[in-house]
């Protein structure tokens, strides 16, 4: 994981992201 | 036979997509229901983009993840879904044939044929490993009834 230099940054914004998108999903979805 | 074998499993991916994307079209088209947007627009990649991606090496890890992670969201609204509205387990059993299906490419690609790789400990978890997409599946079903939950 450390041997590429931006993969740790880009491993924080997916993480966050994706955080973010799946709350939204829960909240967003009328079933 | 290694370069048949997979065009073979892509194109058993693309059929699946295919069929599920369709299946959703028709159940509820994207515009009738705000919620129809995101089969469609998860079909949409999985149908044109995952197994293109699949196809390259340089691009196999990115196909991997995103059909790993398409699999887990439809899972999830599904049995959500089904818990709500209607019994739709029959189509997550089908769903979780893509999952299967793109790891196969996967350790096609990665590990040699006769290679039996045993991780332990924290590796358990980690990526490429299934326990990474155990680990991700409990936490978007965490993240997701949150989201449900409190966020209304």
């Amino acid at each position: 994981m450390n041997k590429i230099k931006w993969l740790k940054p880009l491993w924080w914004v997916l993480h966050i992201v994706a955080i973010a998108a799946v709350l939204w999903l829960g909240h967003f979805v009328e079933f | 036979m290694k370069n048949k074998i997979k065009i073979l499993l892509i194109s058993g991916l693309l059929f699946v997509s295919i069929g599920g994307g369709w299946l959703h079209y028709k159940y509820h088209p994207y515009a009738s229901t705000g919620f129809g947007w995101v089969p469609f627009i998860v079909g949409l990649i999985a149908i044109f983009l995952v197994p293109v991606l699949f196809y390259f090496r340089k691009t196999l890890n990115l196909a991997y993840l995103l059909n790993g992670f398409s699999v887990i969201i439809g899972v999830i609204t599904m049995a959500h879904f089904s818990l709500e509205s209607g019994p739709l387990w029959a189509n997550i059993v089908t769903l979780l044939s893509k999952f299967v299906i793109g790891r196969a490419i996967f350790c096609l690609e990665v590990y040699p044929l006769d290679s039996n790789p045993k991780p332990k400990g924290w590796g358990l978890i980690r990526y490429p490993n299934l326990g990474f997409w155990y680990v991700h599946f409990v936490a978007w079903t965490a993240v997701y009834f949150l989201g449900y939950h409190f966020w209304r």
